[in-house]
């Protein structure tokens, strides 16, 4: 068996017995009535035509706002990594603004931002800004990942800064972009389910907060798993767009 | 101070270390390389033999001294596309075909591409075959191939080759050798050689000026006149095996 496939057999497996541990806790009712056994919250949501219906609607109102946060939250980033790039006096106070949006938890700046946006436009906006760090340092950080030699060439080739720019760094930056898609494809779908907890009228979000309040267990189960396997999706879509593309430029 | 080939008059290049130490990486460096000529840089590691071709190509300064190029300052040759230079790392990019990479200085300089001459090139490099490859998917030797064929394509008034075989297994050096000495007799560009293989650098050049380190300078020129054309067999003679033995002795001794 090769080493890949090892790894794949063995992250199956792990999840197989995390899903069995949680399986046998739900049917002896060892962590009480709040922990339901997956195969019977799974059977028992979906096999309902009511509640699939409604999964499935939230589903599709979170990844529109996921997907429309992904594309405003990478052009902005993007947008924003260039600029500290072609204006290097602003590179250091970018850094710090951005680590700065970053580190400050979502509670804390949501007050503020339901004022700027609406409890409707939280989900967008926090996707946004999500996949909008990624991107940034993504960015940031790629279009300076020229090699030596490459800028060496360059230079000896008589090239303008407009060429370097648009043939050398440009390019350079792809691996380090489609690196980032990566981690701001998931971080897009968890900042819209959690932009839509302030008060968005559809969403996965939403959902869990309306089956927490009325204590269905069995639905906040199955929306926190198709959360998690959305974002997990995400990424694997985004990894295979890095490897197709990817190859290429590295 | 000649107007045509590289002069080197004096020159001097410090480099600063942390508190205010200085390196001297050449010290005094007089040399000349005429117009048409083959010279080789022969010399151990650290010997600034690199530092050189740095700053012929107008990516370092000297500290002191005067160095010109066809009369000019190298900024001004890199300018007007007047140089070519073949890296140790093929320096090719990889999101480019062969025939897009070796395009690209055509493209950099803003002059159309002229097709038939890069065509012509590959051919000469023997890489007709692989025009739409990408470097991932050639050997060692093939990108080197293609990076010489890139840095000629301009018809440059000087070449600098800085160990562009330095990465290479000895029997896929030694036929790349072969190839450029085939090549140099077709295009005769002014060129500079790096090297610190003493056999390369007899084989290939006109003219081996050899350096020692700490601080480098020139300790030895040989001009070099075989009988013999730079071809297969060169390396096979008495007078070949005869300079390489008295220059490898010196680079032992420094």
């Amino acid at each position: 068996m090769s080493p890949r496939k090892k790894k794949i057999v063995l992250g199956i497996l792990g999840a197989l017995i995390l899903i069995l541990a949680a399986e046998i806790i739900g049917r002896l009712g060892l962590a009480g009535k709040a922990w339901p056994a997956p195969t019977d919250a799974i059977s028992s949501v979906l096999g309902n035509k009511l509640s699939r219906a409604l999964l499935f609607r939230s589903l599709g109102a979170t990844l529109a706002s996921a997907g429309t946060g992904l594309v405003i939250g990478s052009v902005v980033g993007m947008a924003v990594g260039f600029l500290g790039f072609l204006l290097p006096v602003l590179r250091a106070g970018l850094d710090q603004t951005a680590s700065i949006l970053n580190t400050i938890p979502l509670v804390a700046l949501a007050p503020l931002l339901i004022a700027l946006v609406g409890p409707q436009g939280m989900s967008v906006l926090t996707a946004a800004l999500g996949s909008g760090f990624a991107m940034f340092v993504a960015t940031a950080s790629g279009l300076l990942a020229v090699s030596p030699a490459h800028a060496d060439f360059f230079k000896v080739s008589g090239s303008s800064r407009l060429q370097q720019v648009i043939r050398l760094s440009l390019p350079s930056a792809v691996p380090s972009l489609l690196g980032g898609l990566t981690l701001a494809g998931s971080g897009a779908v968890l900042g819209a389910v959690l932009g839509e907890w302030f008060g968005a009228p559809m969403g996965l979000g939403v959902l869990m907060i309306s089956s927490m309040q009325n204590f269905q267990v069995k639905l906040l189960f199955v929306v926190a798993l198709t959360a998690a396997l959305v974002s997990l999706l995400a990424f694997y879509a985004m990894a295979a767009i890095q490897k197709m593309v990817g190859r290429r430029f590295s | 101070m000649s107007a045509s080939g590289i002069s080197l008059d004096r020159v001097e290049k410090t480099f600063s270390l942390e508190k205010n130490n200085t390196f001297t990486a050449l010290k005094d460096v007089t040399l000349n390389v005429a117009q048409g000529e083959f010279l080789a840089l022969l010399g151990p590691s650290g010997c600034g033999k690199s530092t050189i071709l740095r700053m012929v190509a107008g990516l370092e300064q000297p500290t002191a001294g005067e160095l010109a190029v066809n009369g000019l300052e190298p900024q001004e040759l890199v300018n007007g596309h007047r140089l070519g230079v073949a890296f140790q790392d093929h320096a090719l990019l990889p999101w480019l075909t062969v025939f897009q990479n070796v395009a690209l200085p055509y493209q950099l300089a803003k002059r159309p591409v002229d097709e038939t001459r890069i065509g012509e090139l590959l051919e000469l490099v023997g890489l007709a075959r692989f025009r739409d490859a990408f470097p991932r998917q050639l050997s060692g030797g093939m990108r080197q191939r293609a990076s010489i064929a890139r840095s000629l394509v301009l018809k440059p008034e000087v070449l600098l080759l800085d160990e562009p075989f330095g990465a290479l297994d000895a029997v896929t050096r030694r036929k790349m050798n072969l190839e450029l000495a085939r090549i140099w007799a077709e295009e005769r560009t002014t060129t500079v050689l790096v090297t610190h293989d003493v056999e390369e650098a007899v084989f290939l050049a006109q003219r081996v000026v050899v350096l020692a380190a700490n601080p480098g300078r020139i300790r030895h020129e040989e001009v070099l006149s075989f009988d013999t054309a730079r071809t297969e067999g060169l390396e096979r003679t008495d007078e070949f095996h005869h300079v390489v033995d008295r220059l490898t002795r010196m680079l032992d001794a420094s």
